[in-house]
C-alpha cells in the first residue's frame, strides 16, 4: 500500500517567476496564466502520473512573502502552517535571484522540504548573469534544477527531483528540519523579538553573503530600460498608450462581432428546430424563450471575453500591462482610486461579471469596494447592441456620435462616483501602489491563449449558471397566468411593468412596453431588444417602425441613459455580491445606481424639453 | 548627506537608512527589496512626475512620491555593484 502514496507537491513564488507557466507544463491542464486579474486566488491543483507515482501539485497565490498580510499572503501562510507537504517547488526567477530568496528564507524557517525550480536561465545568460548552481546548491544546502517553464524544458529533471526528495525526506522520517543557517537566523531574531524590523535586514545579509561567490549579476536590464525609455518618456507615453488602447478595442469589436452574430444565429435556428418538433407550447416556449434564449445570450459573449482577455494577457505577459497601471495612476489618483482601478475598467468594457472579479487585484479594501461600485457605469458589450439600434432608430444620422457620448458619459460619471465614495470611505486604507514592474518578455501563444481560454470559460460558468436560474423565474413569471402569450400585457410581469410604467413616464418613456423590456434587461442587457420585438409583435428589424410611435428622439435618449444605468445584469449583481460578501452594501448599491439613473434621465429629459429638443 | 528618497535625483543611488512607513507597508517594501542598509536606484519618472521607478535588489519597483518621502536615505557613492561586493549591514 505504501507505493501507492501520492506525493504532494506545493508549488510557490514571487509574482512574474513564471509559476502558473510552470504549473501548465507541470499539469498539462488549462490553468490561468501570468498574474492579472484574481489570478491565483483560488487554490488549484492538478494531478499528474510520473514514472508510476502520483503527484498531486498544489497551486499557491503568488506571493512576495508569505508573512499574513494580504489576502494572498494569508491563504499561503495558512496553509503552509496547517499543511505537511512532501515538497514545495519554488519558482525564481535567476535575475532577481536575491530578492527571490527573501522568501525562500520564510519557507525555511517553517521547516518545509524546499526545492528550487530556477527560471528564465536563458535570459539571465543573455543579460551576462552567471550562477554556479551545483556550488550553490550545496551553500544552501537545497536541491535546485534550472527550467524554462514557458517552454517545459527540463520539467520531467524537475519532476524527478520532486520524486527523489520526497522519498529521501520520508527515508529520513518526514521530520521537518530546517537548515542550521537558518535556525542561527531565528535565534538572531529571537533575540530581537521586540524588534522584527531587522528581520529583513538579517536575512538579505545572510543570503548576500552565501549567494556572492556563486552568482555574478548584472546591474540593469538594458533591454527594458531602452524599452522603457520609450514606453514612458514624456512625448511618446501617452499617445502610445492610447494606441494600443484604441487598437485592443478596434480589433476586439471587429473581431467579435460577427463571432457573436454566429452564435446568435446557431441559436436562432436551434430554436427554430424546437418549433418544428412539434412539442407541447408550453414546453417549447420554456425551452426557447427560457434555455436557448438565455444561455444563447450568455455564450454570445464568449467571442468578445475571449478576444479582449487575449489582448489583456498578451499586455499582461508582455509587461506592458505594469506600465499603463502606473501611467493611468497620476490621474486616478486625483479621483480618490489609483492605477490598479484601470484594468478593472478596461475589462468592463466587455462583460463586467470578469472584470469585478479582476478588481481582486486591488489590495486597498477601499479602492475595490468603489471599483466594484462604479464598474457597472462601464459600457459592457451586452448594452452595446440596445445602443446601436436606438441610435440607428432615432438618430440615423449620426448614430455613432450618441454611442460614444454614451460611453464617455458612463466613465465620466464612474470617475465622478468613485472620487464621491472616496471621500465618503475616507477612514479605510488607501491603495500603496507599490509595484514591481516586471522586465518586458515576449509572451509565448500557449500562455496568452490558455488565459484567455481560462477566463472565458469561468464566465461561462458563472454566468450559465445565475442566467440559468434567473430565466427559470422570469420565464415562469412571462407565462403566468397559464394560457397568456409569453410576456404579454396580461402575463404577471406585463401586468407589473403596467404597475411600474408610471413611474417612467417623468423620463419620456411611459409606455409599459419599456418597462417590461426594463425588467427583462436586468437578465441580461441585450434582451431588451428581443423583449420589445416580442411585445410589439415584430422582429428586431421592424422596431425602427413601431418605435418612434412610442418615443420621442428626446425619450430615446433618456432611454438609453436609463440602460446604461439602472441596473447591472443578474450575472453582475450575483458577483457584486460574492465579491463585497455583503448584502447589504449590494442592495445600497442597487438601490444608488437606479436612483441615480432615474435622476439622470430625469434631468436630460426634462431640460432637454424646455430647450424645446 | 541625509535625503528623503522622493528627492534621490534621476541616475542616483543611495543607500537606505531608515523606513518611517506603517509596519504592514514596511513589510511589502522590505519584501520588495526597499530594505533598510541596501542601495537603490531612482531608474526614471512616469511622465506626470509621480509614481517614480526605483531598482532595488535587481528589479524595477514604482513607488508614489508620498510614500518615497517616508523613506530616508543617505546618497553617497553608492553603485549596486560596488555594494554587492562590500556590503555591511547598519544594525
Amino acid at each position: 500500500m505504501e507505493k501507492c502514496r501520492e506525493i504532494t507537491a506545493v508549488l510557490i513564488g514571487n509574482p512574474n517567476t513564471g509559476k502558473t507557466s510552470l504549473l501548465n507544463s507541470l499539469t498539462g491542464m488549462s490553468l490561468h496564466v501570468g498574474n492579472w486579474p484574481g489570478k491565483t486566488v483560488e487554490k488549484k491543483e492538478g494531478r499528474i502520473c510520473f514514472q508510476g507515482k502520483k503527484i498531486k501539485i498544489i497551486d499557491l497565490p503568488g506571493t512576495y512573502s508569505i508573512a499574513p498580510y494580504s489576502e494572498e499572503e494569508k491563504i499561503s501562510h495558512i496553509y503552509l502552517m496547517t499543511q505537511k507537504p512532501d515538497v514545495v517547488i519554488q519558482t525564481i526567477d535567476v535575475n532577481a535571484l536575491e530578492r527571490n530568496l527573501l522568501m525562500t528564507m520564510e519557507l525555511l524557517a517553517l521547516g518545509k522540504h524546499l526545492i528550487l525550480a530556477f527560471n528564465f536561465n536563458k535570459e539571465a545568460k543573455r543579460r551576462g548573469i552567471q550562477v554556479n548552481i551545483p556550488k550553490l546548491s550545496a551553500e544552501l544546502q537545497l536541491p535546485i534544477i534550472r527550467i524554462e517553464a514557458h517552454t517545459g524544458e527540463n520539467i520531467d529533471a524537475l519532476l524527478e527531483e520532486v520524486v527523489r526528495y520526497s522519498d529521501q525526506k520520508k527515508e529520513e522520517g518526514l521530520e521537518e528540519k530546517i537548515p542550521d543557517y537558518i535556525l542561527n537566523l531565528k535565534k538572531q531574531n529571537q533575540a530581537y523579538l521586540y524588534d522584527d524590523e531587522l528581520t529583513h535586514a538579517r536575512a538579505i545579509k545572510l543570503i548576500q553573503t552565501k549567494v556572492a561567490p556563486y552568482y555574478k549579476a548584472t546591474r540593469s536590464n538594458q533591454k527594458t530600460d531602452r524599452i522603457d525609455a520609450f514606453v514612458l518618456n514624456k512625448y511618446t507615453a501617452f499617445p502610445l498608450f492610447f494606441l494600443v488602447m484604441f487598437l485592443i478595442f478596434k480589433t476586439t469589436f471587429t473581431v467579435s462581432t460577427p463571432l457573436i452574430e454566429m452564435v446568435d444565429g446557431f441559436f436562432t435556428l436551434l430554436g427554430k428546430g424546437i418549433t418544428h418538433l412539434g412539442l407541447p407550447s408550453v414546453l417549447s416556449s420554456f425551452l426557447i424563450e427560457g434555455i436557448i434564449g438565455g444561455l444563447g445570450s450568455v455564450i454570445s459573449f464568449a467571442p468578445l471575453i475571449f478576444i479582449l482577455f487575449f489582448f489583456i494577457a498578451l499586455l499582461e505577459d508582455s509587461g506592458y500591462l505594469g506600465r499603463s497601471v502606473i501611467l493611468m495612476d497620476r490621474i486616478f489618483h486625483r479621483f480618490g482610486i489609483s492605477g490598479r482601478s484601470f484594468i478593472p475598467m478596461i475589462l468592463g468594457f466587455g462583460c463586467n461579471v470578469p472584470a469585478i472579479m479582476a478588481t481582486r487585484t486591488i489590495k486597498a479594501q477601499r479602492e475595490r469596494l468603489i471599483a466594484i461600485f462604479t464598474n457597472s457605469f462601464m459600457s459592457c458589450g451586452a448594452r452595446l447592441p440596445v445602443y446601436l439600434l436606438f441610435a440607428g432608430i432615432f438618430f440615423p444620422k449620426n448614430p455613432g456620435a450618441v454611442v460614444m457620448l454614451l460611453y464617455a458619459t458612463g466613465v465620466v460619471i464612474a470617475f465622478v462616483v468613485s472620487s464621491i465614495l472616496a471621500k465618503l470611505l475616507k477612514g479605510h486604507e488607501e491603495e500603496t501602489m507599490i509595484m514591481e514592474l516586471p522586465p518586458y518578455r515576449l509572451p509565448t501563444a500557449n500562455n496568452v491563449l490558455r488565459n484567455a481560454w481560462f477566463h472565458t470559460k469561468g464566465f461561462l460558468r458563472k454566468a450559465g449558471t445565475i442566467i440559468f436560474g434567473s430565466v427559470l423565474i422570469i420565464w415562469v413569471l412571462a407565462s403566468l397566468p397559464w394560457g397568456v402569450e409569453y410576456g404579454s400585457e396580461n402575463s404577471l410581469i406585463g401586468a407589473f411593468g403596467k404597475t411600474i410604467a408610471p413611474y417612467f413616464k417623468p423620463l419620456g418613456f411611459g409606455h409599459w412596453t419599456f418597462a417590461v423590456a426594463l425588467i427583462f434587461g436586468v437578465v441580461a442587457k441585450e434582451v431588451i431588444i428581443g423583449t420589445l420585438g416580442t411585445l410589439y409583435g415584430v422582429g428586431s428589424e421592424a422596431l425602427a417602425l413601431v418605435l418612434p410611435h412610442h418615443l420621442s428622439p428626446l425619450g430615446a435618449i433618456s432611454f438609453l441613459f436609463f440602460v446604461l444605468l439602472y441596473l447591472p445584469c443578474l450575472a453582475t449583481i450575483a458577483v457584486i455580491k460574492k465579491e463585497t460578501n455583503s448584502l447589504k452594501s449590494t442592495v445600497l448599491q442597487l438601490l444608488a445606481t437606479f436612483s441615480l439613473a432615474w435622476v439622470i434621465s430625469f434631468l436630460i429629459y426634462n431640460i432637454g424639453s424646455k430647450l424645446g429638443f | 548627506m541625509s535625503k528623503t528618497l522622493s528627492q534621490l535625483n534621476i541616475g542616483h543611488t543611495g543607500k537606505i537608512r531608515e523606513i518611517l512607513t506603517d509596519h504592514i507597508t514596511k513589510e511589502r517594501l522590505e519584501s520588495l527589496g526597499i530594505i533598510k542598509g541596501l542601495s537603490i536606484t531612482t531608474v526614471r519618472e512616469t511622465p506626470l512626475g509621480c509614481p517614480r521607478i526605483y531598482r532595488a535588489l535587481n528589479t524595477l519597483v514604482t513607488l508614489r512620491n508620498k510614500l518615497a518621502k517616508q523613506i530616508i536615505i543617505e546618497e553617497g557613492d553608492y553603485h549596486g555593484e560596488v555594494q554587492r561586493n562590500n556590503r555591511s549591514i547598519n544594525r
